[in-house]
């Protein structure tokens, strides 16, 4: 083994695979830890293996992004052996990190898995935006990074992927280019991470690694007791059928999130994470309300068979309401009324109060739920005007 | 096919552009290649548009990271594509067919590499054409026969002994045009050519 490779002094063997071995090394001009990844030297005389190698370089720096390891440069060594300087992930494996943590008692708790879940969506995102499937997600390879958190990223307090923390998919040798290939491809991949049609040559697609981060997320769960919504969820990630599984990575995530966000995973996360911030509050409370307008809709979906439902306006006359659609327990909130064409009106409130003719109210909840308020007013021509205004009082 | 017919190497030259930049080089491939051992037409034509699509270096360039390499390596493969032509039979993409040629060439380079000698130097596409373009009474007919456009830049550079660079300046073309040419040159000259370096 060389100490040196060209300006990058190689300083500790950190992973040696069968095509690859990984090294810490230290790029001498800008004086920073780097991680050199070099094909071994038997495989370097191979064509089809260097090709491959060097295709796993220029699809990491096609993907780009935040959930990749970043690639400083390519190089050759003096025995031809081609090797990529990539960003060193200083924080280890995802496999790593659950056995550290399990070796003292820890089970993955709501807010771990949405802490995993999130980066690992966002990164595999990425690579299918770059029209790359990865294949090969397991725990081995995806990396931990130190970094601040971006402002806007909520804080979960998890301990397997931490605030500080990024998640970086690596390892992109198996990946497929969906731009040139028609996707068929041989069987490969990391065993028990593998979805069922890699087994085999076959057919792959970008489905393949919701087959994959489903996995990984199973394997992190496993000993927790979750909810049953999040067990459907994964497991209809790992449909045999690819056709079955949700159908891209923004999918899984959300359903992941709706299945961890109602009330008593999200109170249980809180116990252990430091107090949620702002932004997690809204996601959470804009999952419950997806569930709420869903639950709406299906309650109106109903009514409307009966009879439709009474407009908001008419020719020459309408009403409507405007206000916050999110208030908090105690606050005063404000709501006004814009009516054209009508010269008087009612307001419905969610304390059974009513208030005629007045341009705006003020309500003030006592307890979290969710409330409507109600205009109504009546044309000349006798034809009925509503506006309704759904609103949820959070703690 | 007109310009094909009249061995009009400019204007040969000029739609094999066409056809690449217009994104048809695959199918104008496939056409060539499988008129190529019976026309040399087809066959400079050919070598026009391979060069000119950039698919050799492409897959030169996924397997070698060092420019000149993949520029030596790129010429030995168009040679070597000239020469084992007759043995293309069709049916699936022309490519398809040149891409373990490149392989090969590829797996010649890095072995040369990892020698010490350099015994094998000779043995490579390129160097034994330039080689025998130089040295051989029986390929000079097959260098008068070459297109003007390619005969001037492979003789300066095969038999005269100059650099890419003294060719360039004496043509007064680019040293990536002239360089370009005497490798389409020097395939063009193996495709008159059989294994023992004698006409067809």
């Amino acid at each position: 083994m060389t100490v040196r490779l060209g300006s990058y002094r190689i300083t500790e063997s950190i992973g040696a695979g069968s095509f690859a071995s990984v090294h810490r090394a230290v790029d001498e001009r800008l004086n920073d830890t780097v991680a050199i990844k070099i094909l071994a030297e038997n495989h370097s005389m191979n064509p089809e293996i260097r090709e491959r190698f060097i295709a796993e370089g220029r699809a990491l720096r096609r993907v780009g992004g935040h959930g990749v390891p970043t690639v400083y440069d390519i190089g050759e060594s003096d025995r031809q052996q081609p090797y990529l300087v990539l960003e060193h992930a200083d924080r280890g494996s995802l496999r790593e990190r659950v056995e550290t943590l399990r070796a003292d008692g820890w089970i993955a708790q709501p807010h771990d898995l949405l802490a995993l879940a999130r980066p690992l969506a966002a990164g595999i995102a990425e690579v299918h935006r770059a029209r790359l499937v990865h294949r090969d997600l397991s725990p081995g390879n995806l990396l931990l990074a130190s970094h601040p958190s971006p402002a806007d990223q909520p804080m979960l307090g998890s301990h397997l992927v931490r605030d500080d923390e990024r998640l970086l998919l690596a390892d992109l040798g198996m990946c497929k280019d969906l731009a040139v290939n028609s996707g068929l491809t041989v069987a490969g991949g990391t065993s028990g991470f593998r979805p069922p049609e890699q087994d085999a040559p076959g057919t792959v697609d970008t489905r393949a690694d919701i087959w994959g981060i489903s996995a990984v997320l199973s394997w992190v769960a496993e000993g927790a007791t979750l909810p049953a919504a999040l067990t459907r969820v994964l497991s209809r990630g790992q449909s045999t059928r690819p056709a079955r599984r949700q159908p891209d990575a923004r999918v899984w995530l959300r359903e992941v999130e709706d299945a961890l966000a109602p009330p008593e995973p999200a109170v249980e996360a809180r116990q252990t994470a430091p107090p949620a911030s702002a932004p997690q509050r809204r996601r959470l409370v804009a999952a419950i309300a997806t569930a709420v307008a869903l639950a709406l809709g299906f309650v109106l979906g109903i009514w409307v068979a009966d009879e439709p439902p009474t407009p908001s306006d008419a020719p020459g006359a309408s009403i409507s309401i405007s206000g916050p659609e999110e208030i908090s327990v105690g606050e005063h909130a404000v709501y006004s009324a814009s009516v054209s064409g009508v010269e008087s009106w009612s307001w419905s409130l969610p304390n059974h109060r009513f208030v005629s003719d007045e341009a705006e109210v003020t309500i003030t909840p006592t307890s979290p739920g969710t409330g409507e308020i109600v205009l109504r007013s009546r044309t000349e021509d006798g034809d009925d005007l509503e506006a309704r205004r759904t609103v949820r009082v959070v703690d | 096919m007109r310009a094909l017919d009249a061995a009009d190497a400019r204007a040969a030259s000029r739609i094999t552009d066409e056809l690449v930049s217009a994104g048809a080089a695959d199918e104008a491939l496939d056409t060539l290649a499988e008129r190529a051992p019976t026309s040399r037409a087809a066959l400079e034509m050919l070598v026009e548009t391979l060069d000119a699509s950039g698919v050799v270096h492409r897959f030169v360039g996924s397997m070698l990271l060092d420019r000149d390499a993949i520029d030596d390596v790129a010429q030995d493969t168009l040679i070597s594509v000239v020469q084992s032509i007759a043995s293309y039979r069709g049916g699936g993409r022309f490519t398809s067919w040149v891409h373990p040629i490149a392989r090969r060439r590829v797996a010649d380079h890095l072995r040369r590499g990892r020698e010490t000698t350099t015994l094998d130097e000779r043995l490579l596409p390129a160097a034994r054409m330039s080689s025998m373009i130089a040295t051989r009474a029986s390929v000079q007919q097959a260098l008068a026969n070459l297109p003007e456009l390619y005969r001037i830049p492979v003789v300066l550079r095969d038999v005269h002994g100059l650099t890419y660079a003294e060719v360039a300046e004496r043509t007064g073309r680019s040293l990536g045009t002239v360089k370009s040419q005497v490798s389409r040159g020097r395939a063009m000259v193996a495709g008159m050519l059989n294994e023992d370096g004698e006409p067809t």
